[in-house]
This record gives structure tokens, sequence and C-alpha cells, in this order.
């Protein structure tokens, strides 16, 4: 009997590594090899603690926490500034450093020798020493991790970490502070991975570095490979599996030696045979789609409005663009002096001076190459220029990050969409949603009521703009089973869900059907009249005639020309540098 | 000052495995751009290869001779029926990632089963010792130099001045330009993989002459696989090898004031320090942060 609740108790502990990688790997999908020592470092801060000075062990699980928090914000901080492969490195020498401590700084870990004599937990005077009463203790930290981490990946923050997952530009490009929030969940996983060091210690009494090795980051990997990737109830599934299968190996009568090599060998091909067959798990990311079954009477809803075209709406319209202080036509919004980028010895972009007025629409035109896409993306801070100023609403704007400048009022969309492809229609809007309480961890841990309340608001609006582009009854689709133009149509309402008062739109016609444009680019059009200023970089001149008020002619990195588009179509020397001889 | 110059020279050596760890899974990197965690599995393949063939009775350059080919025929066959098969799937990088990690340690495991996981060295190098002054060193320290600069120098002359070595540079350039070119793209993976696991073999011989071989090499190949390459920056096969020398140089002389087990906290901090100052890497030209 006691052995089955020592199988359980195991579980409860491989459970909350499970869930707490999880988080890290299956939400973010940052790849880090150093669970086992976080998993140490909770261990032996909780057990040092409780040998030398008798601490009481829910304080050394918060001891353990903080530090193991510390050390893996020290290795994030480097790490995740540039690129995840990097995140591989450090972490795998993290993992390898602190196994050499615990071998070799002998005074304070013993060693090989390993920590014995950790005292048993205590609460309230009541020791804890039976496997029957450990059950409910560890069962309880089992289910807190749970609830921790369902409330994260259910949150705004949660979503934040899918769309990074999915593309970390367009989470950038939404104004979310992508390092921000990889760092964060690093930090949290690390933390909560350290409670299963605690608790580990307590329940053993004895550790030594064997508990802590690559090996064990394995197992953590398999555990949440086979339980399924990025579903809350997946680590609980494998740790269930992967626990009883390492028990039952036991009773196998081969030499202790043989089994742990076999048991390694079974991780192993646990994870490349998933890794071929089922990536995603037994239980898939999309078994939550279930839930979801309440939103989609709301759509149903929606549906018969979406028999409107999206034109006889502008009642929503105008609830959707409030601009709080319309009278701003003809202030500058956006001023670019003398801005250049170069990539080697090409000049992308070479001294290019625009300003822009609250309330136009300017087309942006030249021949291919003529660097466009760059222009957006050194205004929207995706690259930063080598010289020259960008100001906004009298802002110096020039080497901000991306996320800041959308978050001051400029968004952009991208050739290729950059959709978040398996978010939901609505999540990838409601990402785009700015000021969101619980995009912080802090947010979604301390103000329960706001977040609900701002989640509740933000979702209407979410539909609202969907609706704005016809796609209300496809909300509950993932974004990947979109047609092209659908696709597009989406990519749009995320921009503008974004607020931005600055749009630039990058191609936004190409690949849509006629009567879609026509539809829709009136609306766009009309966004002006709520305060929006809009850049469109496009080729279809009918869209480009159609459309704007005036045209800037970029050639070679230079901006030539600018004038209405009836003076720029007429120019002869314009039209042979577009059309080219 | 004798034993400093002794320390630059355990450091030249050390750093000379580093060079060719790095630019081997460094060739691979840059042309597949798959993280091939497994290459630290043909780093012990080839180690247990060359001790298999010594222990067949054959001499110590045969020995590394069946290093070389289990160490080719590993690589190719991991890209050929691991990788291929997942990116046909479209299989993420994560994915990728997984099923690498999951070869390494099946194979580290299956050689500790069949093997044990004492050292098993191979015999036969003759070893001399040589004294200048008061600093000595032998000979295999110098085999090992040596042996990684004309890696190096092959490496670079092929890549400049062969067809399928400039075919290489394409498609670590632009892969997608490249095919639009007519290269095909799969036949020079296959060829990196092919090259990039000739490459390490050398360096897993000559570790197991120096110390022997274990199963759990593997990870520790590995691991100094990548730090040059980030160190050096990425696509960038002479910033490997000189990252692969400074690592070897500031663990050696880190001895000096350190204990030695620390070594592997040493490159660490080397690490760090370049993410910090300068985080493409010393001779890195792109941030990868994907293609905007």
């Amino acid at each position: 009997m006691d052995y089955l609740l020592h199988i359980l108790i195991m579980i409860f502990i491989y459970a909350i590594l499970g869930l707490s990688f999880n988080l890290i790997l299956g939400y973010t999908g940052l790849i880090a090899m150093c669970h086992a020592a976080f998993f140490a470092i909770g261990a032996y801060t909780s057990a040092l603690l409780g040998i030398h000075f008798g601490t009481n062990f829910l304080i050394g699980i918060l001891a353990g926490m903080v530090i193991t928090g510390m050390v893996s914000l020290l290795v994030a901080i480097p790490a995740i500034r540039v690129r995840d492969e990097y995140l591989i490195v450090t972490t795998l020498a993290l993992l390898m450093i602190v196994y050499t401590i615990l071998m070799n700084w002998i005074d304070l870990t013993r060693g090989a020798a390993g920590l014995s004599g950790i005292p048993r937990p205590s609460i309230w005077g009541y020791q804890i020493s039976t496997p029957f009463s450990f059950v409910p203790l560890l069962g309880g930290f089992a289910i807190l991790c749970f609830l921790i981490c369902w409330r994260i990946v259910h949150s705004p923050f949660g979503r934040v970490l899918r769309a990074i997952r999915e593309d970390e530009i367009a989470a950038e490009s939404l104004g979310k502070n992508v390092r921000a929030f990889k760092i964060w969940v690093f930090v949290a996983g690390g933390a909560l991975a350290a409670i299963a060091g605690s608790l580990f210690a307590h329940y053993m009494t004895y550790i030594s570095p064997a508990n802590f090795t690559i090996n064990d980051t394995i197992l953590i990997f398999a555990i949440v490979i086979i339980g399924g990737v990025a579903n809350a109830w997946g680590p609980v599934l494998g740790a269930v599996i992967l626990v009883s299968v390492m028990e039952a190996l036991r009773f196998l009568e081969i030499s202790p030696v043989i089994v742990g090599f076999t048991r390694q060998i079974a991780y192993g091909l646990v994870l490349i045979i998933f890794m071929c067959f089922r990536p995603h798990g037994f239980l898939g990311e999309f078994v939550t789609a279930i839930k979801r079954k309440e939103e989609k009477k709301i759509n149903s809803a929606t549906n018969a409005e979406k028999a409107f075209s999206a034109l006889s709406q502008r009642g929503k319209v105008e609830e959707l663009f409030q601009f709080p202080n319309g009278s701003a036509k003809s202030a500058t919004i956006l001023q670019l002096a003398g801005v250049s980028k170069s990539f080697g010895g090409l000049k992308a972009v070479n001294q290019c001076s625009l300003d822009l007025q609250t309330g136009e629409i300017i087309g942006l035109i030249g021949p291919n190459g003529a660097g466009k896409t760059t222009l957006f993306n050194v205004i929207t801070g995706f690259y930063s220029p080598d010289e020259g100023s960008i100001k906004f609403a009298g802002k110096d704007i020039t080497n901000l990050p991306a996320h800041q400048i959308t978050n001051l009022g400029i968004a952009r969309s991208f050739q290729d969409l950059r959709l978040f492809a398996h978010l939901t229609v609505l999540d990838n809007v409601l990402v785009a949603r700015p000021r969101q309480t619980g995009e912080s961890l802090v947010g979604i841990f301390l103000h329960f009521q706001r977040v609900a309340k701002e989640e509740k608001e933000n979702r209407q609006k979410a539909m609202a703009y969907l609706e704005f582009v016809g796609l209300a009854d496809r909300a509950e689709e993932l974004a990947v089973n979109l047609s092209y133009a659908e696709q597009k149509l989406l990519s749009l309402a995320r921009l503008l869900a974004t607020e931005a008062q600055l749009i630039l739109l990058d191609e936004p016609a190409s690949g849509l059907d006629p009567k879609v444009m026509e539809d829709l680019f009136p609306l766009v059009k009309e966004l002006v009249k709520y305060g929006k200023t809009i850049c469109i970089v496009e080729h279809n001149m009918e869209v480009i005639r159609a459309m704007v008020d005036e045209i800037v002619f970029l050639n070679a990195g230079r901006i030539i020309a600018r004038g209405s588009p009836e003076e720029i179509m007429k120019s002869p020397e314009l039209a042979e540098i577009y059309f080219g001889v | 000052m004798d034993l400093f110059w002794q320390l630059v020279i355990n450091g030249l050596s050390l750093g000379s495995i580093y060079l060719i760890l790095g630019i081997s899974w460094g060739l691979i990197f840059a042309v597949t751009r798959t993280f091939h965690f497994a290459h630290g599995a043909t780093f012990v393949v080839a180690a247990y290869a060359a001790y298999l063939g010594q222990q067949m009775g054959g001499h110590l350059i045969l020995a590394a001779l069946a290093g070389i080919i289990g160490a080719v025929l590993f690589g190719l066959a991991i890209e050929r029926f691991l990788y291929r098969y997942l990116r046909r799937a479209f299989a993420t990088p994560l994915v990728i990632f997984i099923a690498a990690l999951g070869t390494l340690i099946t194979v580290e495991n299956f050689i500790a089963m069949g093997f044990g996981t004492d050292a098993k060295p191979l015999e036969g190098f003759p070893i001399k010792v040589i004294k200048i002054g008061r600093v000595g060193f032998n000979n295999l320290h110098v085999f090992m130099f040596v042996t990684a600069a004309v890696l190096l120098i092959g490496l670079i002359f092929y890549l400049r001045r062969t067809k399928n070595g400039k075919a290489l540079r394409a498609v670590i350039s632009n892969p997608e330009m490249a095919e639009v070119l007519g290269i095909d793209v799969q036949k020079y993976f296959l060829l990196a993989f092919g090259i990039g696991s000739f490459l390490i073999a050398p360096a897993a011989v000559l570790v197991t002459i120096e110390r022997g071989a274990t199963p759990d090499l593997g990870h520790w190949a590995i691991l100094y696989s990548f730090m040059p390459v980030i160190i050096g920056g990425i696509g960038s096969i002479p910033g490997a090898a000189l990252a692969g020398i400074i690592i070897g140089l500031a663990e050696s002389i880190g001895i000096w004031k350190i204990s030695s087990q620390w070594q592997l906290g040493i490159a660490f901090v080397v690490l760090v320090i370049v993410l910090i100052i300068k985080p493409t890497g010393l001779f890195g030209f792109r941030v990868y942060r994907g293609k905007i």
C-alpha cells in the first residue's frame, strides 16, 4: 500500500515539473534544457535550510523559488535577447554547471555523497512523515500548481505566449514586449519547478546530484511530449504514464544498471517516435476546443447580422473607431528627417524625408526593391535607421523598440500576413487589443475582476472588428483554416484592433477579389474621419487611385516625387521608372 | 611564466578539439538550419567505432578510419531517415530538436549498455614528451593542433574552390534562392551532414586517445559544438574556429587560478559575456530573429 502511495507522490512531483515545463516548452515554444537544474536548486535550497537552520519547509519552498527565479533570470536575460537557439546552449550549460557545483562544492553540498537527514515537513506542529500524510500535502501542491498554470495559460498572458510561439515578429508588431514575456514565463516555470524540488527533498529526506542529471531533463521533456504539448492536462497524463512505467520496470528481473539504461533508451525512443508520428502527444492542444461551445452561440446570433454587407454597418464603425479629438486634422503626425538604412553596400532607404498629416491617406509606390517595405520596417522599429530621425506625434521614436512604437500608435500589416496560424480567428484579434491588465503575471493573479471585465469588453470589441471585415461567423476557426482572402481580412481586423492612429498597410489588395475590395476599401477610406492616418504600399493602381490623397514615389531608396495621383500617373519619367523601359 | 606557456599550449590543444567540434556542427547548422543535437551521438559513435576497430585487431590508423566511416554513415542516416522525414511532414524546429535529443539519449544509452560506462582507451599512439626550456608537452598535443588546422583549411578550401563547396555556400546564404537556381537543396543537406560528420570523427578519435571514450561524452561534445558557433557567430566557419581556440585558452588559463573542475563555468562566462557585448557573435553578420 505504501508503495502505491509512493508512486502517487512521485506522480504529483513529476506532474508539477511537467506542468511548469509545459509553460516554457508547450505554450511559448522555448527550448530549455535546464529544468532538472531548477528542480535541483529548489531541492538543495530547501534541504540546506532545513538541515542547518531547521527552517520550516514552507519557507524553504519560498526560498527555493526565489533563488531559482534569480538564476533563471540571469540565464534568460542574455540568452533570450537574441534568438531562441541561444537559450538551448545557455540552459544546457547551466544544467551541467549546476551538476558540477553539486558534485564539487563539497563543503556545501557534500558532493556525490548527497545530503541526508533532511527534516520531514511539519505544519502547525504536526509532523508529516508517513506516505499517507504526504499524499494530501503533495496532492495539494500539485493542484495548486495546476491551477496556477491553468490561470496563466487561459489568461490574456497565455494568449500572448501562444501568439509568440506562432509568430514572434507579429506579436512584437502588435505591441507585445516579446522578450519580457519570454523571460517572465521562463522565470515562472523555473520557480514552479523549484516547488517540486523542495517537496521532493523533504519527502525523500535524501538527495544527491544523481537525482538531477540531464536524464531528468529528458524525463521532463518526455512527460510533456507524451501527455500533450500545450494542453493543460497533458503533463498530468504524461506523469501518470511515465512514473508508472518507470516503477513497473523495477519488477523486471534485470540488474538495476541495465534498467537505468533501458529506461533512458525508452525515453529516447518515445521522443523520436512521438515526434515522427504524433508531435502533439496524446492530448493535442485543441482538445480544449470543447469548452468553446458556449461562444458558438454568440456567433450564430451575429451570423444573421452578417447577412448585411459590411457597408450597412456604418453605425458599428462609429462605435469602433471613436476618436477623442476629431479636430486634429492637418497636424503633422509622422515626420521622417533624412532617414537612411543600408544592408551591407545596399542603401535600401536613402535620405528619406517625409511628413504625414493626420487624416491623410498616402500611397507609397515604386518599382520592386525601391525600399517601400524597408521604410515600413524602419518606421515601425523593426530596423533601426543608420541615420536620420523619426518623430511620431511630436515624440522622437527613432530608436524605440517595435512594440513600444506600436503602443504609441503606429501599426503595420505584413505582406505575408504573419497571422497566428494555430490560434482561433477571435484570439488573433484579441491578442492585438492594447493595454490589457491580464497581460502581466501580477495582473492575472491580483486583479481577477478587472481582468475578467476587460476580457469581456475586449471580446465584444474583437467580435465587432471581425464583423467589420465580415469574418464574425468564422471566429472559432483556427486562422490556418481560413482561405487566403479571409486571412487577409483577418490581418486587417487584427491591425485595426490595436487602435493605432497611424496604419501602415503593406499590399492590402493583393489576393483579394474585386467584390471584397469594393466593399471594404471605402470603409477603410472612411477611417480617416475618425482620426486615423493611413499609408499604403500597393501595386494595384486602381486601388491607389481610388483610395489615396497623395502619392509618394520611391525609387532606389529615395523619395523622388510626391503629388496627387493624377500628377504622378501622368508623369512619363515616373511611368518609365515604374514599368521599366 | 613557464606555467603560463604551459597553460597556453594545453589551451591550444584543448581549443583544437573545440575548433573541430565547432566547425563540424557549424557547417551543418549553417546549411540545413537543423539544430542537430544528435551530433553528440555521432561523436560517441565515432569514438566507439574506433575502439571496436582496435579491439578487432586493427592498427590505430585503421581504427581511426573505422571511426570516420562510422560517423559519416551515422550522420547521413540521421539526415536521410529522420530529419528529412520530419521536414517533409512540415515539422517545426522544435519537433526536429526533440527528435534529435531523443536520438542522442537513445544512442548514448545503447552504447552504455553494450560497452559499460568505464572509459575505453585507444592505444598505440607513440606519445613522446617534448620539452622546450621547462615547458613540457607531448606530440599528441601537436597532432591535435595540426589536425584541427588541416581540417579547417581543408574545409575553407572546399567551400571556396570546389563546385560542391560553392553550392553549399549558396545554400547557406539563401536556401530558397538556391532552390530556384536549380540547386538540389536536399542533396546538399545530405552533403553537409556527410562533411560535418566526417569532421567530428577526428575529434572523437583524439579525445578517445587522450582520455578514453565514455558514453556520456555525447552531451559534452554537443555543448562544446554549439558554444564556438554561437560565440563565433552563426554562419561563420572562421568565427567558430577562432571561438573554439578562445574557449580552449580561457579554460586552460583559467586553471591557473581556479580548480579544473570549474572549466565549464569559465566557458559559460565567456559565452555570456559575448552574448551581452555582441549578441551576433564575434563574426556574426545577421541577427536571425526570423525574416521580417
